[in-house]
């Protein structure tokens, strides 16, 4: 009996000491695959061109649109003070958009998933935050101090377009944190880091597109006012 | 050989204990600094270690051959703190993690957090299997089934 419990023992002492063994073995192959996955970098070199390019005509004519309005030879029956305001405004933007810090985004070849993250941490902070909800949102707004009529025929696309710039972003910064971990695989992370670089990358260049089509808009819109007027 | 690679692993494995331990002790010391926590309050994580280094104690001053000549448990344990070495070191200095300078301390507190439970496993586990490898049958007996 004694030698019958001894040998149960040993057995359940090797199969415990094999799962460990398994288990220590997968954890570190797990990380060496996870530490190269995230080290992974992206050539981006020819949409980022493409991108700069459109996002350099976009803002060239933000500045034109904007350019047309001078409060001392402005003779409309706008307010100027809200017509400089409107302005200010969108020019805070502009230099945003113009900014060392957006344009060295332009001026890298290759991204890696932490080079994503911080662009779309940029785009959050200084593009969305900074000039969509600091500068643009008022807008869109129902309480709007702007003392201008055909500013409520615009309103409500400003106001939709605002709402759905943020939550891709919002949604890839989450993803890509999460990347931090790895997982036992599922459905749901089956996707490789490869594929989130790239994608996330893809979706906050197109909101940063969206906000400057966004500011197009607007500037055409307060174009058309100053002159009409 | 096989008793010098025994021996080197036998050795190796108290080395990385420590280090292992050290490492631990480092990124839960600065996890509770961020936190405003007291390090009592993640006794927990040191249970096992603490655990794992009294049964290492126990082989030595029994004498336990099952175990302290287990060649397969020997490779087991090392790998373990190996594994834990790695992550921490990750946790310090992969920078290529998004969190590890997302809160500005520099190490990924959310990938080692993550980590601990497997640490708690395995660590229990190893604890476990040598509990079970203590029970051996004495040489005398040995003999005599031999014997007989």
């Amino acid at each position: 009996m004694k030698k019958l419990l001894i040998e149960y023992a040993k057995i359940f002492g090797y199969t415990f000491t094999g799962l460990i063994f398994g288990l220590a073995f997968f954890l570190l192959f797990i990380n060496f695959y996870h530490y190269k996955e995230i080290n992974t970098k992206i050539d981006f070199s020819e949409k980022l061109s493409a991108e700069q390019q459109e996002a350099n005509q976009k803002l060239e004519q933000i500045k034109n649109n904007l350019n047309t309005y001078n409060q001392y030879s402005y003779t409309g029956s706008e307010n100027i003070f809200d017509l400089n305001n409107m302005q200010i405004r969108m020019n805070s933007c502009v230099t945003i958009f113009e900014g060392e810090e957006a344009q060295n985004y332009f001026k890298k070849t290759t991204y890696s998933l932490k080079d994503v993250y911080d662009f779309t941490m940029f785009y959050q902070n200084e593009i969305y935050n900074n000039c969509v909800i600091m500068q643009l949102n008022v807008f869109g707004s129902d309480d709007t101090v702007f003392d201008v009529g055909s500013l409520n025929e615009i309103r409500p696309f400003v106001a939709d377009t605002i709402s759905t710039l943020n939550i891709p972003t919002e949604y890839i910064i989450k993803n890509i944190e999460n990347a931090d971990m790895y997982h036992f695989s599922s459905d749901n992370n089956k996707t490789t880091v490869f594929n989130l670089n790239s994608t996330s990358f893809n979706k906050t260049m197109q909101s940063y597109q969206a906000t400057l089509d966004l500011l197009v808009d607007l500037s055409n819109w307060y174009k058309n006012m100053v002159v009409g007027g | 050989m096989q008793k010098v690679l025994n021996m080197f692993l036998y050795i190796l494995k108290f080395l990385l204990l420590l280090g292992s331990f050290g490492i631990t002790l480092f990124v839960i010391l600065k996890m509770n600094q961020r936190l405003d926590k007291d390090i009592l309050s993640s006794y927990a994580v040191f249970l096992p270690f603490i655990l794992l280094l009294l049964l290492f104690i126990i082989n030595i001053v029994f004498s336990q051959k099952s175990v302290t000549n287990n060649l397969f448990y020997n490779i087991t344990c090392d790998l373990v703190f190996l594994v834990i070495i790695v992550a921490g070191l990750r946790a310090l200095f992969d920078t290529n993690m998004v969190l590890s300078e997302r809160y500005g301390y520099g190490i990924d507190f959310n990938y080692f957090d993550n980590f601990i439970s497997y640490l708690k496993l395995m660590l229990y586990g190893l604890c476990i299997a040598n509990i079970l490898f203590m029970f051996h049958m004495k040489e005398n007996d040995r003999k005599r089934r031999i014997a007989k």
